[in-house]
């Protein structure tokens, strides 16, 4: 190894121990980073034009145009949270399900999975969770491992299960990252991967998730009954908990099929189906927080209108206002949309305006710019910190390793996966993301691998890791709202089965890579 | 305005970035010394209500992207206008958003840091952390960020640089200058981070000033929340 390869390797490992120190993420990356730059420019190993690019290597970040998704979609989730609708589901669902054995923890995993399609935030669902439903778990009889470990798994479907933020920004890379395998390693397959192929890609084996989840709990409710007891509440009937159910599970349900169907079907790019989705929360929310009739009566106008305008587009009825001339069906159609379009607009506005008042407004937005801007940073700072890697030559080196790696490119393979799962335990999705993904895929896509495959095992495998204990992520989170008769062992001990399950899944999808890759070559060919 | 004009005017900013370029020593002076309290917690206060003012203002851009990229799906979508103007307006409120939201997100305490050994240490540790990170690590970027920038903000100046879409907006220039304030505003606001923590290990400055208190952001509440 070279001086300079022995400074990138030090820089990664000083990155490393330095985070633990407990400084802001996005400066630790970059100012160790800098610290070793300056050392190279003082023995003469580091070329000085590398951070004269620094400001032409940021500015883009902020401009382009995928990444406008991130503040929407969180937007979206966070509103979602606020207007609480996992509480009213997860009640409604447990009324209907409770009288089952195992039902209230198979409607934990459903509530968990629906949430977290809706906000993708790990941390935001595993809390939501927690302190909704644990609390009620418990009270039912259930086993406390049993439904720890359940309410930790389900919260940390949000990483998976499109549309996830994470999902984007790991989209986003592994874009980048096969263009630069096309680029500079020599691939030959001139194919672009979007946003849209990773949540195609990520549907079925997400899916495939939530099913084993519930499957484990009725297989443990039928085995020891004990442990995931049946309750039935008084006074409730089984068609009243029913109707209540489908009431409170349809607007979340619309809203994510609508949003995801508008972007898997091409119809809107991830950017505009996320401010869709966001559109809709907003609507949803002001729904749930007004007292006032005419507001609701308003929304529901405005929603349908909405409704009708994208279906009479789907209809293929042509409402382009450069037509050169239309029948008078058409311009009779055309004043309807008007109307629609009209009703639509006055929903959103008043929808704003019932949030402003009922004050969610503004807390949803604060901490919308919070996390965006939190994001955003982390990105900042792994883009100098690859930037100075890259000016040590350390990429080359990376690529260097994985095609010697012992067992060829699947080695590799193996070597990135177990790399991340460990960083997974002290790090989060965004920064993995942007420091490892940027080094390690063009190597790995150039030789061969699928570019949304690669991406749906990455997104699994950090899932697995926050779930893992000493170190998971979700289990502190988890560790923080639980009660104090639910103690950390039982945690740890009943997210295992969740831990195999989660192998099991990843290797289904390494020997199987049709599960992530068939959807997304169906939808988009 | 001419080049020349724009070269003095650089020169100008220069001059002022190289005035206040001590006073970024005051946090380290006053942990060394304790000599300094007035006009650090003077600074403190001022420093920190200007970042809560703008994060309350900045933070309105949220929810005007989410209605302006909405209007945009449906009039293309449904009437086939597009307009150039008003999508990238979308990447303008955006990038704007992010390059003067980051301060105000880091007074907040919402930036991601690893909390397993941070959690467990000490209020003086935490402070000598905040310090040394300050000196040792933000800054240090902070300052090679604006430096370096000075020619890449310049030459986007001297030719009002545009979009490159043809009837795109023509502000990059005032984009790349507000990469620029990104980074001045996040100097300063650390500044007064780590000047809390320099107080916090003099103990001269009670405990509730932490920043990792609750930091009220109502606007209601002017005289109180963090203004000692």
């Amino acid at each position: 190894m070279s001086l300079p390869e022995i400074l990138a390797v030090l820089m990664f490992a000083c990155a490393c121990g330095a985070l633990m120190a407990g400084y802001s993420v996005a400066f630790t990356l970059a100012g160790v980073s800098l610290v070793f730059a300056a050392l190279g420019i003082a023995t003469g190993q580091f070329d000085p034009v590398f951070l004269l690019s620094m400001p032409g290597r940021i500015f883009p970040i902020l401009t382009r145009e995928i990444l406008i998704a991130v503040p929407l979609f969180v937007f979206m989730g966070v509103m979602l949270e606020k207007s609480r609708i996992a509480e009213d589901l997860l009640e409604s669902m447990g009324e209907l399900l409770g009288p089952l054995r195992g039902g209230m923890g198979v409607s934990v995993i459903f509530v968990g999975a629906l949430l977290a399609a809706s906000t993708g935030i790990v941390g935001a669902t595993v809390v939501t969770m927690g302190l909704i439903s644990l609390p009620t778990l418990l009270r039912r009889g259930y086993d406390p491992a049993l439904a720890s470990g359940s309410i930790a798994a389900s919260g940390t479907l949000g990483q998976i299960i499109p549309p996830s933020i994470v999902l984007v920004i790991l989209g986003d890379q592994i874009s980048n990252a096969y263009q630069e395998a096309q680029r500079s390693f020599g691939l030959e397959n001139a194919g672009v991967v979007s946003v849209g192929d990773l949540f195609a890609g990520a549907l079925i084996p997400g899916l495939i998730l939530v099913l084993c989840y519930a499957l484990y709990i009725v297989f443990v409710a039928i085995k020891s009954p004990a442990r995931a007891p049946a309750y039935r509440s008084e006074g409730i009937a089984l068609r009243d908990a029913l109707i209540s159910s489908v009431k409170s599970m349809l607007p979340p349900v619309l809203l994510i099929t609508a949003v995801l169907g508008s972007i898997l079907s091409g119809y809107a790019t991830p950017t505009r189906g996320a401010a869709l989705g966001a559109l809709g929360a907003v609507l949803l929310a002001a729904y749930k927080t007004t007292d006032s009739r005419i507001v609701k009566r308003l929304i529901l106008a405005g929603t349908f209108g909405m409704g009708l305008l994208i279906l009479m587009d789907i209809c293929g009825i042509d409402l382009r206002l450069n037509l050169a001339e239309r029948s008078a069906g058409l311009s009779a159609l055309l004043w309807l949309s008007f109307l629609f379009s009209a009703t639509g607009l006055v929903a959103a506005l008043v929808s704003f305006a019932s949030l402003q008042k009922t004050g969610d407004l503004a807390p949803v937005s604060r901490s919308t710019l919070h996390i965006t801007c939190m994001v955003f940073l982390i990105l900042i700072g792994a883009t100098i910190f690859s930037l100075i890697f890259r000016g040590f030559g350390g990429d080359e080196l990376v690529a260097h390793w994985l095609e010697n790696a012992p067992g060829g490119l699947w080695g590799g393979f193996a070597l990135v996966m177990l790399v991340m799962f460990i960083l997974g335990f002290f790090l989060d999705f965004i920064e993995i993301t942007f420091v490892v993904v940027p080094l390690v895929a063009p190597p790995l896509l150039a030789a061969g691998l699928d570019p949304i495959w690669l991406g749906v095992v990455m997104a699994l495998n950090l899932q697995t890791s926050f779930l893992t204990p000493p170190f998971g992520f979700a289990l502190f989170y988890l560790r923080g709202v639980a009660p104090p008769e639910v103690t950390t062992p039982k945690i740890y001990k009943g997210v295992m089965p969740f831990i195999f399950i989660q192998i099991f899944v990843i290797t289904l999808i390494i020997v199987f890579p049709e599960l992530a890759t068939a959807l997304p070559d169906l939808f988009y060919g | 305005m001419t080049s020349g004009g724009i070269d003095v005017l650089g020169s100008a900013l220069q001059f002022v970035g190289w005035a206040f370029f001590p006073f970024l020593l005051l946090p380290a002076f006053l942990f060394l010394t304790g000599i300094g309290e007035t006009l650090s917690k003077t600074a403190i206060v001022l420093i920190d209500k200007f970042s809560i003012l703008i994060g309350e203002i900045i933070k309105w851009v949220m929810p005007l992207m989410v209605v302006s990229v909405a209007i945009a799906v449906f009039t293309l979508s449904i009437y086939g206008i597009s307009s150039i103007l008003w999508d990238e307006s979308v990447i303008y409120l955006h990038a704007l958003g992010i390059c003067l939201g980051v301060a105000p997100t880091y007074l907040a305490g919402e930036h991601v840091k690893v909390d397993i050994f941070f959690e467990n240490m000490s209020n003086r540790a935490r402070a000598l952390v905040e310090i040394c990170g300050f000196y040792i690590l933000l800054a240090p970027v902070c300052i090679a960020v604006i430096w370096q920038s000075q020619s890449f903000v310049l030459f986007a100046w001297k030719s009002l640089e545009g979009s490159t879409n043809s009837g795109g907006i023509k502000g990059i220039y005032l984009l790349k200058t507000a990469l620029c304030v990104l980074f001045i505003m996040l100097l300063i606001q650390c500044f007064s981070v780590a000047l809390r923590a320099a107080l916090r290990l003099r103990d001269l400055h009670q405990a509730d000033l932490s920043r990792h208190s609750k930091i009220e952001f109502l606007p209601s509440s002017k005289t109180g929340g963090n203004a000692p």
